[in-house]
């Protein structure tokens, strides 16, 4: 199947209903790419800095500063892990706030170098433990948005796998909002919407139709710009069409908004965020 | 002996008045019954052993600013229902119907004790003040009210998270409304935040942990994710006290810890302080009228 | 109209409560956090906590109260004594909210709730007033020139006091001087306004008062004198009905003038008008009252009838229909109120917890109680526990039969007045009618302490 990148899913509402689910397993899948599969793809001479200069290092989240084609970006990713050892390392990609304030100091340091920064998005959540919830989860995911919203350089999201609720949105601040076919971007996990519905989380398959959390969606709802084709049997050893499509995006994405002054960069972000009004 | 022509007569209807029960509340901490309108007349403080209830958005207000002073915005702006979740439309309409709040929050500006400011206090009295894309407006063009006249925000937070129902979009006002703050800020304007019983989820994450000033209520609990998820999650009991406003106040994630009978005082405190770092004369003030329909492009 | 909201507590709640249930109407008990195991939220048909205990939070938090009657969709409230019984802002809140308030209009409260302007409109109306300023007095200088005028010894009162608080009286300039801006002070810490007016101070005048019953078409009747002379620290102690020894056209004249205020104002529903009698004969009005009073059973028991039921068919819009002729008293009637107090500890409040109660009866005898054995006086509200009044043909009868009844009452777990009652009932002064409103003070309670020892 030959690809063509940001091309709209052309689906009926109804074909987009009943492929939630597949899209949300499809999301969640093991062999699926995860942010250093991309990294190590997409960028060179990749150097990655670690700890949050306060308690920890998150392995939940990866910051890294490397080179992308010709120019130096900091990347950002969460990464969930594929095997078992790497998933406890990761915490299966739930963040704890050494895991943002790592981040945000991915952020500023970008900031400061004029670098742009790209987002790789894949979290089931929020890590909320009790000692997550204590050491501020809340107010540093809260600390994290206004950073983002304040960065005088480029930023770009793509979400690869799971935009899970408040945990994804904190790297989803961005001048483009990038998703991929078969990821998904929610509130609330289908689970989660499940037993609130139906008092029975088994149930998520029909609860997934409801909450319109696929790129079809999302793009239908003007908040994602790009949506990148999956071919079959897409899988972190077959990705390089995928990856191919997602260079040009970030390529053309860049050279635009690197040309904008970083002021007026700023304020396109936020008025691209309070236009999105009646809904 | 009878003054009277008349003799005291009662029908039989009306006998049967007292068997209906107004609606009641329970005290969380006394444990007892009582009626809840006349709780929401004290203060929603309970009469018999003074702990808080979740107090109604209007009737906060009132409590809190200048009387006479509130004028309020937005009041009828209702949800287009952008998922067409099944079921969605239905629920508005009944919470509607429960009191006079048409959403879960209810904003615009006041005075307290002379001073101007601008206001929202959230109501989880409605859908549990979960924030979808009304009150997420609401909350943002009442912020860039403030940013326009120079006016302080103070936001009284309560929710139980986001609203599920509007799915995606209602996690987008978590950026919305902290991008809106963010140019309130750039203004040096003062931002405050009082956390109210409950404070969780998106709202925490997002507004609520971005003030200039933190202040809580007594007992409030106040954290991201919910105490069941978490007790899910960790599986052992969770500690003595976790996610109360007392808690986070240990843990260095609060201000102040603001009793009702003080918040006034408290409020009005903190605007004298600050009333000096926005200088008020420069620029030019706005109707609500004038500066809502430019933002709007609507004509009159 | 079917439901009563009774806005009050202890006696004069399941007072009020007592004579609803008797006409068939459903009552709404509120209560403080401190009367929740009380005898109104006991008898009454619902009852709802409406706040603390202190009393600005509960029995005079109106939104609470309006609250309370709404959730109980109570038609009518009665405000009883004290707390929101005089408050017009009360009256016209219920008003408001659509309910029949069990009393007379705010605007005619407002009048009669500010001594000043009540002395004023009596003034204007050609009805004979103590002498006295003729408004409020601003300064000292123009305090020692109305007390020169009108002569010492001279009483300074607040203007918004009531219930015999805020008065003090000086005898000579000096010292008006230096009580003059005491009394400000106190008045306006315990009334929220400091307002003062002077007035002669009478001394052994006598305290008649006239039950005042008007319904809303304009019938206003007056229900006889009643005598409340004995007062300690300007609260009453022991009132009787009719006066006594008192001439016959003097009562007639002081109950006239009654009528005649009472018409003047447009008086509503009960009320009482309170006047001071000279010993020459002279009667001066002192103020009125727009409430029942606490004393009222002792003119229900020589007249035969319930005032609480007047004042609720008045509140009806009942019409008054026997004229006043026909309105004759039977007999004579004293009440003793006992206070949970130590006379012998220059009456401190006893507060505590009742063990047990024995109560006396018999034809002419009634008890009204506010509290049943196991029921607790309160420190924070006032220290009655009941009212024991006996009727008898003639004031000896009278007199007799209440000492008995003094003697058989028994009440266990406090201290209480009625042993000191009872020597007042027996002291010569008392049963000649040589008394005035300071006796108690100046003469009994000496004579009383010197028999103690």
């Amino acid at each position: 199947m030959t690809m063509s990148s940001n091309e709209t899913v052309n689906q009926t509402p109804d074909e987009t209903r009943e492929q939630a689910w597949i899209r949300v397993m499809n999301a969640r899948k093991e062999n699926r790419p995860q942010a250093r599969d991309y990294i190590a793809k997409l960028f060179h001479g990749v150097f990655e800095v670690k700890g949050d200069r306060c308690m920890g290092d998150d392995e939940a989240i990866v910051t890294a500063i490397a080179w992308f084609e010709n120019c130096p970006v900091t990347v950002i990713g969460q990464q969930k892990g594929h095997t078992l050892e790497e998933r406890m390392r990761c915490n299966f990609g739930m963040p704890n706030p050494e895991g943002y304030r790592k981040s945000m100091r991915a952020l500023r340091q970008a900031e400061k170098f004029h670098r742009p920064v790209i987002c790789l998005v894949d979290t089931p959540g929020a890590f909320c433990g009790v000692e997550a919830e204590n050491k501020g989860q809340g107010l540093i995911i809260a600390e994290h948005l206004r950073t983002m919203a304040t960065l005088k350089t480029p930023v770009i999201s793509i979400i690869i796998g799971e935009g899970g609720s408040g945990g994804a949105l904190a790297l989803s601040l961005a001048d483009r909002l990038i998703m991929m076919e078969n990821s998904y971007f929610s509130v609330i996990s289908p689970e989660g919407a499940a037993s609130i519905l139906f008092k029975d989380s088994s149930m998520a398959q029909e609860a997934a139709k409801n909450l319109k959390l696929t790129a079809t969606d999302l793009k239908s709802f003007g908040v994602v710009d790009n949506v990148i084709r999956e071919p079959e049997g897409f899988s972190r050893f077959n990705m390089d069409d995928s990856v191919e499509d997602i260079r040009r995006v970030i390529r053309a994405a860049l050279r635009r908004l690197t040309r904008i002054p970083p002021d007026r960069l700023v304020e396109n972000r936020h008025q691209k965020f309070l236009n999105m009004r009646g809904l | 002996m009878n003054l009277f022509n008349e003799k005291v007569t009662v029908t039989s209807e009306e006998a049967d008045i007292l068997g209906e029960k107004p609606e009641m509340l329970r005290c969380g901490g006394c444990k007892r019954e009582m009626v809840a309108d006349i709780v929401h007349a004290a203060d929603s403080i309970c009469p018999y052993c003074g702990a808080l209830f979740r107090q109604p958005a209007y009737r906060r207000i009132e409590t809190i600013v200048d009387s006479g002073s509130f004028i309020e915005i937005e009041r009828d702006a209702e949800s287009r229902d952008p998922l067409s979740f099944p079921g969605y439309k239905t629920k508005i309409e009944s919470e509607r119907s429960k009191s006079n709040l048409q959403e879960g929050v209810v904003v615009g500006k006041a005075t307290i004790k002379g001073l101007r400011t601008a206001i929202a206090v959230m109501d989880s009295y409605f859908m549990m003040g979960s924030m979808g894309t009304v009150v997420g407006e609401k909350i943002v063009l009442i912020t860039e009210f403030a940013t326009l006249n120079r006016l302080p925000l103070i936001i009284f937070c309560a929710s139980g998270g986001a609203r599920m129902q509007e799915g995606v979009l209602s996690l987008l006002q978590m950026s919305r409304t902290t991008i809106a703050l963010a140019r309130h800020s750039e203004q040096r304007l003062l931002h405050i935040n009082v956390l109210t019983h409950p404070t969780t989820g998106g709202v925490t994450a997002s507004f609520a942990m971005q003030g200039d000033i933190t202040l809580a209520e007594p007992g409030a609990l106040i954290g991201f994710a919910g105490p069941r998820v978490i007790q899910q999650t960790v599986g052992d009991k969770l500690p003595e006290g976790f996610q109360t406003a007392e808690y986070l106040y240990e843990r260095g994630l609060i201000d102040r810890i603001v009793e009702r009978r003080d918040m006034r005082d408290t409020l009005a405190a903190l605007l004298a302080l600050h009333a000096g770092s926005a200088a008020d004369d420069v620029r030019p003030k706005t109707s609500f009228k004038e500066w809502y329909d430019d933002v709007f492009k609507r004509n009159s | 109209m079917s439901t009563v909201l009774v806005a009050n507590r202890g006696e004069i709640a399941v007072r009020i409560i007592r004579t609803c249930r008797k006409l068939g109407l459903k009552t709404v008990a509120v209560f403080s956090e401190n009367d929740e195991h009380g005898m109104p939220a006991r008898l009454a048909d619902v009852s709802v906590c409406i706040g603390p205990r202190q009393a600005e939070k509960s029995y005079l938090n109106i939104d609470s109260i309006l609250a309370a009657a709404k959730a109980f969709k109570a038609d009518m409230v009665h405000p009883g004594v004290g707390f929101l019984s005089e408050n017009d802002a009360f009256a016209e809140a219920c008003a408001e909210a659509g309910l029949r308030f069990i009393g007379p209009d705010p605007e005619t409260m407002r009048l009669l709730g500010d001594k000043q302007t009540a002395r004023k409109t009596m003034i204007e109306n050609g009805f004979p007033v103590v002498p006295g300023s003729e408004g409020t007095v601003g300064s000292l200088k123009d305090a020692l020139a109305i007390a020169r005028e009108i002569g010492f010894p001279v009483m300074i009162k607040a203007a918004k006091g009531g219930g015999g608080k805020g008065i003090r009286v000086v005898g000579d300039a000096a010292a008006l001087e230096k009580e003059f801006a005491l009394v400000r002070r106190e008045a306006e810490l315990a009334f929220g306004d400091g307002s003062v007016y002077l007035e002669a101070y009478l001394p052994e005048a006598r305290h008649i008062e006239v039950q005042i019953l008007a319904d809303m078409h304009g019938n206003v009747l007056h229900l006889g004198t009643r005598e409340c002379t004995l007062q300690r620290k300007n609260q009453k102690l022991l009132e009787e009905a009719p006066a006594a020894n008192v001439e016959p056209a003097i009562l007639e004249a002081i109950q006239q003038t009654a009528v005649d205020i009472a018409r003047c104002v447009g008086y509503k529903n009960a009320g009482t008008i309170e006047f001071l009698l000279a010993p020459d004969g002279r009667f001066f009005f002192m103020e009125m009252n727009a409430r029942i009073q606490v004393e009222h059973p002792v003119t229900e028991s020589i007249y035969g009838l319930d005032l609480v039921k007047a004042q609720i068919q008045v509140a009806m819009g009942h019409h008054m229909a026997v004229p006043q002729e026909q309105i004759v008293a039977h007999g004579h009637a004293i009440e003793c109120r006992i206070n949970a107090e130590d006379p012998a500890e220059n009456f401190r409040p006893s507060p505590g917890v009742i063990k047990s109660m024995t109560l006396p009866g018999g034809s002419g005898v009634r008890i009204d109680a506010g509290y049943a054995a196991g029921d607790e006086i309160s420190p924070f509200y006032d220290s009655m526990v009941l009212k024991l009044i006996c009727t008898g043909d003639d004031r000896d009868e009278a007199i007799r039969l209440c000492s008995g009844a003094l003697s058989e009452l028994s009440i266990e777990g406090i201290s209480h007045n009625a042993a000191f009652a009872r020597a007042m009932l027996a002291d010569p002064d008392f049963q000649s009618g040589r008394v005035h409103t300071r006796w108690i003070e100046q003469v009994f309670i000496p004579r009383y302490l010197r028999g103690q020892q």
